[in-house]
């Protein structure tokens, strides 16, 4: 128990944040929301996860933080990150993750019934309703799902809620009737504080109509921490989970040294912020480098070729290059191929070859 | 398209040397390409005294490399890692084991520009000297040349004046080239110097005991 990690969920919002806690190897998740008055102060927000694992953790410090934090740029991210660090949360790691990631780690930890189909989700926060699907894109390959969030509207109230509640209502219910029509779904998740007060009555009967609905404050905090115990016991999910950061190519190189064989760079599965790799070989002749990005399901393959006829002339088989492979986005990134020399027989000249690539 | 071979080897902080050139080796790949193109030190090395610790650090492990002939050594160190192809290293191996039947003249010539590429004088002259005495006067005059030329050379190296004008000379009559005259006029200005950098004329003594020096270390 005292050697298992703790991970810490969290769901940063524009004046609120969820926080969930669990420990590496186990399913029991805490679960908190928390008010906050400035707008994502790294400061603030430091604070208030501090306040909760002091709660129900008896101080213990988080060895990973997982978050998602929307319409926020990865550098002022970096920053909070930064401001985390120094308050000696997620030492080990720190993450984020988008909130379509985050939902569909909560959805496959639960039963394999609630995600057999189509799964939805609402998030409302009292002004703006959106949907997240997660679904099988491909019937041939049954253990593919892929996520995507669309806003669906503005469903702000204006005036009482007991007065405007049976509009509200109406209004959800012929949306959820007319987007839960379309296939077979399988379970229906609410979260966000504008689903509280009570005014759902007809929209329920059309959520519940044939499957599980379930609603809570926590689904993408807890859906991090999932994500997190996931990382700590290197777990290999069986599914191929396309969430709008996913990678679905893997990188990597032809060996000639090992009966031309695919060793790869990046996996296929991560964070584009997160898949990066690099690999060293020698060189056996050419003048270029081609690294091969095959795509994890389809096993589609392209191939990019960085030009290194600039490197100085040496003879077969004398020289070290590092190949690194790092990643813009989902499908775009750069391969950077640097000379590391061959020791006393050719002291390395920092030569560096770059690549963009944008995989198709 | 380019070939590549993928490795996991480590580059060490420190290197491995060689005993007999001084050659500094980083990483295992270092170290085949050295078995590779210098077979001659290769086979002349007869202990590798903490290469088996290196190749650990290299995380290409192997066992005991220590004690084994030159050969069994080379065997298995190419069987370590992915550096050679299955057909490189059966010409490897082929060469390896023929290289003791190469004809000694020839053998003793390539070693002696390996060490002399190195700067190991001692080791060149030896092995030179070794190949003029194997000389069979059918050999090619570019072959003979290079061998006189170099020892010729190396003899400078030792402020060993005389033995160098006459190598020279030597190299000259096989094969007239500008190195070898340039290092003829040379030897005779030396000469004519009375055998001193400086133009003053040279101690006979110092010469003598220099000349005692270098004959006492070749023994």
């Amino acid at each position: 128990m005292i050697n298992s990690k703790l991970i810490l969920g969290a769901d940063i919002r524009e004046n609120q944040m969820s926080l969930s806690c669990c420990l590496e190897n186990q399913t029991e998740i805490i679960n908190e929301n928390f008010i906050l008055e400035k707008y994502r102060d790294a400061d603030e927000i430091a604070g208030k996860m501090k306040e909760f694992l002091n709660k129900n953790q008896a101080g213990r410090k988080a060895a990973f933080l997982i978050y998602s934090c929307e319409n926020d740029s990865r550098s002022q991210c970096k920053k909070m990150e930064q401001c985390f660090k120094q308050a000696g949360i997620g030492e080990e790691g720190i993450r984020l993750i988008s909130k379509e990631n985050a939902f569909v780690h909560y959805v496959m930890h639960q039963n394999e019934e609630l995600y057999r189909y189509t799964v939805i989700a609402f998030e409302f926060n009292g002004t703006e309703l959106a949907g997240y699907r997660l679904y099988s894109p491909n019937r041939k390959i049954s253990k593919e799902r892929k996520t995507e969030k669309q806003v669906i509207g503005n469903f702000q109230l204006n005036g009482n809620l007991s007065d405007m509640g049976n509009i509200l209502d109406s209004k959800f219910a012929d949306v959820a009737k007319q987007i839960l029509s379309r296939e077979v779904v399988s379970s229906v998740f609410l979260t966000g504080q504008g689903f509280e007060g009570g005014w759902m009555q007809k929209s329920l009967k059309v959520l519940c109509d044939g499957r599980r609905a379930f609603s809570g404050q926590n689904l993408f905090s807890a859906g991090c921490c999932y994500y997190g115990a996931g990382i700590c016991k290197e777990e290999k999910t069986e599914y191929l989970i396309q969430a709008p950061e996913t990678v679905l190519y893997e990188s990597g190189v032809i060996d000639s040294g090992a009966n031309d064989s695919f060793i790869k760079i990046t996996e296929a599965g991560n964070a584009w912020y997160e898949s990066k790799g690099n690999i060293d070989v020698i060189l056996e002749r050419g003048n270029r480098v081609d690294v091969v990005f095959v795509h994890s399901h389809t096993l589609e393959k392209q191939v990019e070729s960085v030009d290194i006829s600039g490197l100085s002339a040496r003879p077969k088989k004398m020289g070290r290059l590092r190949i690194s492979v790092e990643f813009f986005d989902r499908d775009s990134g750069i391969i950077l191929v640097k000379d590391k020399g061959f020791g006393a027989f050719s002291p390395s000249t920092n030569q560096l070859f770059i690549k963009d690539f944008k995989l198709l | 398209m380019g070939r590549l071979i993928v490795t996991s080897s480590v580059v060490s902080e420190t290197p491995f040397y060689m005993k007999k050139s001084g050659h500094p080796l980083y990483s295992y790949e270092e170290l085949c390409y050295y078995i590779r193109t210098r077979m001659g030190l290769w086979m002349e090395e007869m202990t590798r005294e903490g290469l088996t610790e290196k190749m650990q650090e290299w995380n290409v492990p192997v066992k005991d490399l220590d004690f084994l002939s030159p050969l069994e050594a080379a065997e298995r160190i190419m069987e370590a890692g992915t550096y050679f192809g299955t057909d490189e290293k059966e010409q490897m191996f082929q060469y390896m084991q023929e290289y003791d039947q190469i004809e000694e003249r020839f053998r003793e010539k390539e070693k002696g520009d390996l060490y002399f590429d190195y700067g190991k004088s001692r080791g060149a002259y030896l092995a030179y000297w070794k190949a003029v005495s194997a000389l069979q006067g059918d050999e090619d005059k570019d072959f003979r040349a290079s061998l006189y030329h170099n020892m010729a050379v190396i003899c400078c190296r030792f402020f060993y004046w005389k033995e160098a004008k006459n190598w020279f000379a030597l190299a000259l009559n096989e094969k007239d080239t500008e190195e070898s005259r340039i290092g003829l006029e040379l030897v005779i200005d030396m000469e004519k110097k009375g055998w001193s950098m400086d133009g003053k004329p040279a101690d006979p003594e110092k010469l003598h005991r220099h000349e005692e020096t270098f004959l006492a270390e070749l023994e």
